[in-house]
């Protein structure tokens, strides 16, 4: 993993505030993101695009088993949200 | 018990033993599925034909004691019952593979043991219960809850417009397994309704409908049934996931509903058109009957191609299935509506007779075509599923000659050879490539290369150039479009799921020109030209290359005398 612990907060943080329609400033780091209306699909959406992004592949129900921003990315940096097989 | 019986070769022998459906004599006839229809009534004969072949044999994996050893086997079997009549397609074998598929991928080896055998054996028939008359495909609003308790769960709330949900043996049930839902809140439970409690579940009458008028859509309400333990396929929480990676299977396959269907209606009115006099010649003198015909002919093959590489693409390439199956959904019943109100047109009245030619079997098709549209998956669904992956399948495509892509590609549309067995645990919930695409450098360079193909030759260079235009402006367009389900989402994913069929078509057609009995009016390609025409630029004022119609209605010619499927394979029908 070439990205910080803090880029990854930043992209991830971003990327969600596009989806849900909020600053980025708005969205909080340590609220279950179903809250606002974050549906399970859209996430799976949104780990495509992070492993696409990242370069390794964050499975791609990461957010369904780890549900705020800050579980999420460390989850990602601790390996723990990302899967094993080689994207092909 | 092993079964000498395969559903990779099965479409073959069932085609035979249905007979010629113009045959009154036969049970699969029209006039008997007619009559069925007309009464609205259970198409009893021939679902006891269906019996008397085993047909649910083929629903059962290899590995579990049954026949099913091939995922394009099955979409071969659908597509030549749906030829015969949806209904009994439907609500047969494909039906009850639907309620069994979430056993299949994520179940026990006992789960799944037990319910082979309660299909081999008893020839029980599996329903799917996952919509409710509020949700439809909204699943994270099921409101059908299990609750677990001693000696297992307690299920309640009601489940509608399931196919067989009343003359069914067993289903599959979605409920809410948290109170507070969410991804991981809900369960998937297999139900043995010989196990339950008489009083602890009541079916729904027959849903009046306007097509599938024999079958049997109702509901089932769960009044408290105690289920065990032993009744919860894969993890509790696991529903929504199981639900994702299994979908993926039937909704490659349950198209064949559609090519079957539009088998027949573009049949029909090539063999009454042929008679018809007018104007002191036959009807099929006519240019713009012709016409109308031909890009019937071509959207056939185009969604053949997309069908079977779809079904291939689960042993071969699981990885892509997810992206494949979508698009396949999405795409092979609108490619019938497309070219449907053509074809019927040119029939004029007789598409609209319940009797007459066929016995008026069209209008039949025509009302039931719907159902393969929007049944177990809608557009909507679909397109939602291919736009949540399709950012990153567009950005990562190969701007160059990829040789993985093709021969992945071109062993997609090998169609009926062998295939591995399906790794059910390689079927994931996203997608990360899809080679039809990726194989775009390298099918420009085999067009490029192609020797005595003028003028089919530079013609679909040039369209290939435009198709690398298109995915340019769509891999723009969706890094831009970040809002999920927004029209403009949806409209990169519709446009690309166009190109994969354009570049399916493209490898079929290049793979299967060069077999030693292609027809010459498949070798030469104009039926590509007409089809590409017809999926990617929106041509409302009709084809406008006639020697491309002259062309593609000469096949359509050859393969109607010949009593063949419209098909790239050499698949001969019975008849009288």
């Amino acid at each position: 993993m070439t990205k910080t612990r803090s880029e990854v907060m930043e992209w991830l943080v971003n990327r969600i505030a596009v989806d849900i329609g909020l600053p980025a400033a708005k969205i909080p780091l340590d609220v279950n993101l179903s809250r606002y209306g974050l549906d399970s699909v859209r996430a799976i959406e949104i780990t495509s695009d992070m492993s696409d992004w990242l370069g390794v592949e964050v499975s791609a129900t990461a957010m369904w088993d780890f549900h705020t921003v800050t579980e999420l990315v460390d989850a990602v940096m601790s390996g723990k949200a990302l899967t094993s097989s080689p994207a092909v | 018990m092993t079964n000498p019986m395969r559903t990779s070769s099965y479409g073959r022998v069932l085609e035979h033993a249905l007979g010629d459906p113009l045959d009154p004599a036969t049970a699969f006839s029209f006039r008997r599925i007619l009559e069925a229809d007309e009464a609205e009534a259970h198409p009893a004969d021939a679902f006891s034909s269906l019996a008397a072949h085993r047909l649910n044999v083929c629903c059962v994996p290899i590995e579990h004691g049954g026949a099913l050893d091939s995922y394009e086997g099955l979409a071969w079997v659908t597509r030549t019952l749906a030829r015969r009549d949806l209904t009994t397609a439907f609500s047969y074998a494909l039906n009850t593979f639907l309620g069994a598929e979430p056993v299949w991928v994520g179940g026990s080896p006992e789960q799944a043991a037990q319910l082979a055998r309660r299909i081999l054996d008893d020839g029980a028939l599996v329903s799917i219960g996952f919509s409710e008359r509020h949700h439809g495909a909204d699943l994270l609003s099921s409101e059908v809850r299990a609750e677990p308790v001693e000696g297992g769960f307690r299920l309640s709330g009601a489940k509608w417009t399931i196919g067989n949900a009343t003359r069914g043996q067993l289903l599959t049930v979605f409920a809410r397994t948290a109170a507070a839902g969410g991804a991981r809140g809900f369960s998937i439970f297999l139900i043995d309704k010989a196990a339950l409690l008489a009083d602890s579940y009541s079916c729904s009458p027959k849903i009046k409908t306007m097509g599938l008028r024999g079958g049997d859509v109702s509901g089932i309400e769960l009044n408290g049934c105690l289920v065990p333990p032993e009744a919860l396929v894969g993890a509790l929480g696991a529903g929504l996931e199981l639900t994702l990676r299994s979908f993926q299977i039937s909704r490659a396959l349950s198209p064949a509903l559609s090519l079957g269907a539009f088998d027949t209606v573009l049949r029909s009115a090539t063999t009454w058109l042929r008679g018809r006099q007018l104007y002191g010649a036959s009807a099929l003198g006519i240019g713009s009957v012709q016409a109308a015909l031909s890009e019937g002919l071509a959207f056939a093959l185009i969604g053949e191609a997309v069908l079977l590489s779809s079904a291939r693409a689960l042993h071969l390439a699981p990885k892509q299935a997810n992206v494949s199956s979508a698009i396949c959904k999405f795409i092979v019943p609108a490619l019938v509506d497309q070219v449907l109100p053509g074809v019927t047109m040119a029939m004029g009245a007789r598409s609209f007779m319940r009797e007459g030619h066929a016995d008026g079997i069209v209008q039949k098709m025509v009302r039931d075509l719907p159902v393969a549209g929007f049944g177990h998956g809608s557009a909507a669904v679909n397109l939602n599923m291919i736009a949540m992956q399709q950012r990153g399948l567009l950005r990562r495509r190969p701007r160059v000659v990829d040789a993985g892509s093709l021969e992945l590609a071109r062993a997609l549309v090998d169609f009926e050879a062998q295939l591995p067995p399906l790794e059910m645990a390689r079927l994931g919930p996203v997608s990360s490539s899809n080679c039809f695409v990726a194989a775009l450098p390298a099918l420009r360079g085999l067009v490029e290369g192609l020797e005595g193909a003028e003028p089919t030759r530079s013609e679909l260079l040039n369209r290939l150039e435009r198709v690398e235009a298109m995915l340019e402006e769509l891999t723009a367009e969706s890094a831009l479009t970040m809002r999920s389900q927004s029209p403009e989402q949806y409209s990169v994913a519709a446009r690309y799921a166009r190109v994969h069929a354009c570049l399916c078509a493209v490898t079929t057609w290049l793979s299967w020109r060069d077999k030693p009995n292609a027809i010459d009016s498949y070798r030469s390609g104009e039926w590509l030209l007409l089809g590409i025409d017809g999926l990617l630029f929106d041509r409302r004022d009709g084809p406008r290359q006639w020697q491309w119609v002259d062309r593609t209605y000469s096949l359509l010619r050859t393969l109607t005398d010949d009593h063949r499927l419209y098909s790239a394979v050499e698949w001969g029908l019975p008849h009288q």
